[in-house]
């Protein structure tokens, strides 16, 4: 099998973060790696991309942040209580 | 709205949990008032990273709460109550956004990498220098990437938004958007790359 391209490294990148390619892929894919400093920048970089983007998610057991606004947690129960009154 | 087909695998035996769902299938006014307090904030937090627009995120939680309590009769427990509305103003924030409006939005290509006709790269790729304290992503630097984010073309930004931010798997994205694994893997792809693209730009000094 010949030398895969950056733009082949870069069609199998994220199979390859994610851990699914098969080991003959793998091993082309490494291979591209060892010779390609540019590909090893755009890898790290994807992977720093990936983390930062899973980052920005809010804890869901810390309390309500601030800017949630009181009208809206007040509107929700009596929406529900009018809701039941009704049935 | 319905409440969402997908079931999580996770078990759901927290006995804290079944008492409040005990008191919210009461009709108990103070449990749900203190069911609403503990997780709007949370609920806001998942409608405002899939919508763009603050009213409509609103808009997404009501309906999702609604929903959220129209289904406890029939929850069956095989998730935590907080997956489950978790779940819940997903599918509501997605159906907010599919009445919304859509914005004009570039075009995807130009955040991609280029390559010459031999496949080779066309620019090198310089290293970033990621601001102090990247790695716990500080309030500061969480804001740049959500700003980035939201940067990217709605299809893109919402397939990144439910796959790497909210943590639904291939699956679960392909059925909440009605589409397939395949289209969601490529989407998902190409949204990373712009999104690195657009931080590159943020981190190369």
């Amino acid at each position: 099998m010949s030398m895969l391209t950056c733009k082949e490294f870069v069609e199998f990148l994220d199979d390859y973060v994610a851990g699914a390619q098969e080991s003959p892929v793998r091993t082309e894919f490494e291979r591209h790696l060892a010779v390609c400093p540019d590909c090893v920048t755009y890898l790290r970089t994807y992977q720093h991309t990936i983390a930062l983007a899973r980052s920005t998610r809010l804890d869901p057991t810390v309390p309500p942040p601030a800017d949630a606004p009181a009208e809206l947690i007040t509107a929700i129960p009596a929406a529900r209580a009018k809701e039941s009154g009704r049935n | 709205m319905d409440t969402p087909a997908i079931v999580t695998t996770a078990a759901a035996t927290d006995p804290a949990d079944a008492a409040i769902l005990a008191g919210l299938r009461n009709g108990d006014a103070a449990a749900c008032t203190e069911f609403v307090r503990s997780h709007a904030g949370m609920a806001l937090g998942v409608a405002r990273r899939i919508l763009r627009n603050e009213a409509d995120a609103q808009d997404a939680v009501q309906d999702a709460f609604a929903s959220f309590f129209r289904g406890l009769g029939d929850f069956r427990q095989q998730s935590r109550l907080t997956t489950w509305l978790h779940r819940i103003v997903v599918n509501a924030a997605l159906m907010k956004r599919r009445a919304a409006q859509r914005r004009d939005e570039c075009c995807i290509d130009e955040l991609l990498p280029s390559y010459h006709a031999d496949g080779h790269r066309r620019d090198p790729r310089p290293e970033w220098v990621l601001p102090s304290g990247a790695g716990s992503a500080g309030d500061d630097l969480a804001g740049l990437v959500r700003r980035k984010v939201d940067e990217l073309p709605d299809d893109y930004r919402v397939v990144l938004v439910l796959r790497d931010v909210e943590e639904l798997d291939t699956e679960e994205t392909a059925e909440v958007l009605g589409t397939t694994p395949g289209a969601v893997k490529t989407r998902l792809h190409r949204a990373r790359q712009a999104l690195r693209t657009l931080l590159e730009r943020e981190f190369v000094p």
